[in-house]
């Protein structure tokens, strides 16, 4: 049974797209990745998943629940929420907003909260409106997993975090991972996806396009090619198959191959290239692929002949 | 009860503030009575000179000032002002500052239905405008203790009901405000006009007997303080409004914040 699985989920605002039609199926253990351009709908999606919006159409299930309210309030037992940006009660400390959480899950967690805080090295004594971006999120951090969650749900978690706690962030995840426990993780930054899921699902103006292993994301389909011409050649029409993203800057043209070495090494010959680099592309130039619209992949070179 | 104690906690603050002005205001206007008491006479004739309809408009018209309670219930109209000005704010707050101040991801993210949120911030408003009530009656026996003597404490625990009838009514319509869709910021100035609004059509209602209608939609009005004095009763009738009107906002509210969207 499928922890999260969205059926067809749809949200408008009015007549504004929030989500036109999202469909998901996360497995439990996974630690499951959704990026996707500004707009897309990442954040509607959980905001319907977790019942702070109610969905148009479609249906939205947790671990096989629908997503009623009612419903919600014991699913959320189990859910460890991180939002992106969280507003907290005027006046209140670290060790008050900690407390005052793990109240809502029954148990006392002050050991766990004690091993977070001093894990994150979070001064719980501290007024949080006090504290600067990056340990705001801690406490975020600290409040979403102190009641030992199965399933987590993160929305842009490391935004403000230093480098340092980042790892020791991911080191986390990747600890609870082991454990058994799901992690649902929306994020721009590409490098973390890398770094820590096994799915990813992409979105795009509402709609999933694409849900991709990152084995095979990483899977080396593309090649990075930047081809220098001899000064004052008349500029460059390449003939390739399999070459998109074309990119020309003066002497300069780079371009993503996905075809044969022997046609890009003829080609190279024909353009009498001064010089030559072929590199494995960022997961960023992939993606990039994803993100653009339909239509724009095999744009031809602007050529002078 | 985590966040029915949370939210009074969060609040006790403020309804300190609101508490010792309205005390205080309580205070300094009974420290005149004396000066009224001993020259009745005088205060008489001089409000005999003014136009029926003046006094009609600040409910002064039968008032004898050499009385302390009559004196009190004149001072009482402007105390209910503030109180309802407590109230229409406390009720049109006390749900939506969570999405106003973005504490509502942290709130809602926890094992809590919306009934559950909303019942606990009812029952903590409910707390504090009984304490503020309560402070209140202490406060004015003891100012009448000390500018007159023999206090009818039944009268003045009568006014005090009257205060939390209003009370309820203003945090009522406060509330149902706060759950229409428009963003947060707006509810104080829409609050305060409506209180204020009422407050003028109350007095359009005493000045004119053809306007007398307009005293059902002034809750301040309802259970007028010097007639309340005098008779030692409130009308039946505006007891029903106020208990239709609460319940009506209530459920309402009830129902509009569990099919809300939760603005972020």
């Amino acid at each position: 049974m499928p922890v999260i699985e969205t059926r067809a989920l749809k949200k408008y605002y009015g007549k504004n797209r929030g989500i036109e039609s999202v469909d998901l199926s996360i497995e439990e253990g996974e630690i499951f990745g959704f990026i996707g351009p500004n707009g897309a709908g990442k954040s509607t999606t959980i905001r319907t998943l977790l019942g702070f919006i109610r969905a148009t159409g479609g249906e939205a299930r947790i671990m096989g629940q629908p997503c009623t309210d009612k419903n919600l309030s014991k699913l959320k037992r189990r859910i460890g929420y991180l939002p992106a940006e969280a507003g907290y009660y005027p006046g209140m400390k670290v060790r008050e907003l900690l407390n005052y959480s793990a109240k809502y899950y029954g148990a006392s967690a002050k050991s766990r909260i004690n091993m977070l805080t001093q894990y994150f090295e979070l001064d719980t004594n501290r007024p949080i409106n006090a504290l600067s971006s990056g340990n705001r999120k801690k406490v975020s951090i600290v409040q979403c997993l102190l009641h030992d969650p199965e399933l987590l749900i993160l929305d842009e978690p490391t935004g403000g975090l230093d480098p340092l706690m980042q790892a020791k962030f991911f080191a986390l995840l990747l600890e609870e991972h082991k454990r058994g426990k799901t992690i649902f993780f929306s994020s721009h930054i590409l490098s973390e996806m890398q770094k820590l899921c096994q799915r990813v699902a992409i979105i795009r103006d509402g709609v999933i396009i694409s849900v991709e292993s990152m084995a095979s994301l990483k899977d080396n389909r593309y090649k990075k090619v930047r081809v220098v011409v001899r000064e004052g050649a008349a500029p460059v029409a390449l003939r390739l198959g399999g070459a998109k993203d074309c990119r020309p800057e003066g002497a300069h043209v780079s371009f993503l191959y996905s075809g044969g070495v022997k046609e890009l090494i003829r080609e190279l010959d024909r353009l009498d290239v001064e010089n030559f680099w072929v590199e494995e592309p960022d997961l960023e130039e992939v993606f990039m692929h994803f993100y653009r619209k339909e239509g724009a992949e095999n744009e031809p070179l602007p050529s002078g002949n | 009860m985590n966040l029915y104690l949370q939210e009074i906690r969060q609040n006790l603050r403020s309804l300190a503030i609101w508490s010792v002005c309205i005390v205080g205001l309580f205070a300094f206007s009974m420290a005149m009575f004396p000066t009224f008491s001993l020259n009745p006479k005088m205060l008489n004739d001089l409000m005999k000179s003014f136009p029926k309809e003046l006094l009609d408009a600040f409910g002064i018209s039968s008032a004898d000032f050499s009385k302390p309670l009559d004196y009190m219930a004149y001072m009482f109209q402007y105390i209910l002002i503030a109180v309802g000005a407590q109230s229409i704010l406390l009720g049109s707050s006390i749900v939506s500052r969570e999405e106003a101040d973005g504490t509502i991801e942290f709130l809602y993210a926890k094992p809590v239905t919306r009934t559950y949120i909303m019942t606990s911030k009812l029952l903590a408003g409910l707390t504090l405008m009984a304490m503020l009530n309560a402070v209140f009656l202490g406060a004015s026996l003891g100012v009448l203790n000390i500018v007159s003597t023999g206090v009818d404490t039944g009268t003045v625990a009568l006014l005090c009901l009257t205060m939390l009838l209003v009370q309820l009514m203003f945090f009522s319509a406060g509330l149902i405000v706060s759950m229409l869709p428009r963003r947060a910021r707006r509810f104080t100035s829409v609050s305060l006009g409506i209180l204020f609004a009422t407050y003028f059509l109350g007095i359009m209602s005493s000045v004119s007997e053809s306007l007398g209608g307009l005293r059902y939609v002034s809750p301040l009005k309802y259970f007028d303080p010097p007639q309340v004095v005098h008779t030692g009763a409130l009308e039946p009738v505006y007891l029903v409004i106020v208990a239709v009107f609460v319940i009506g906002s209530v459920a309402g509210s009830y129902a509009l914040y569990r099919r809300r969207d939760l603005s972020v």
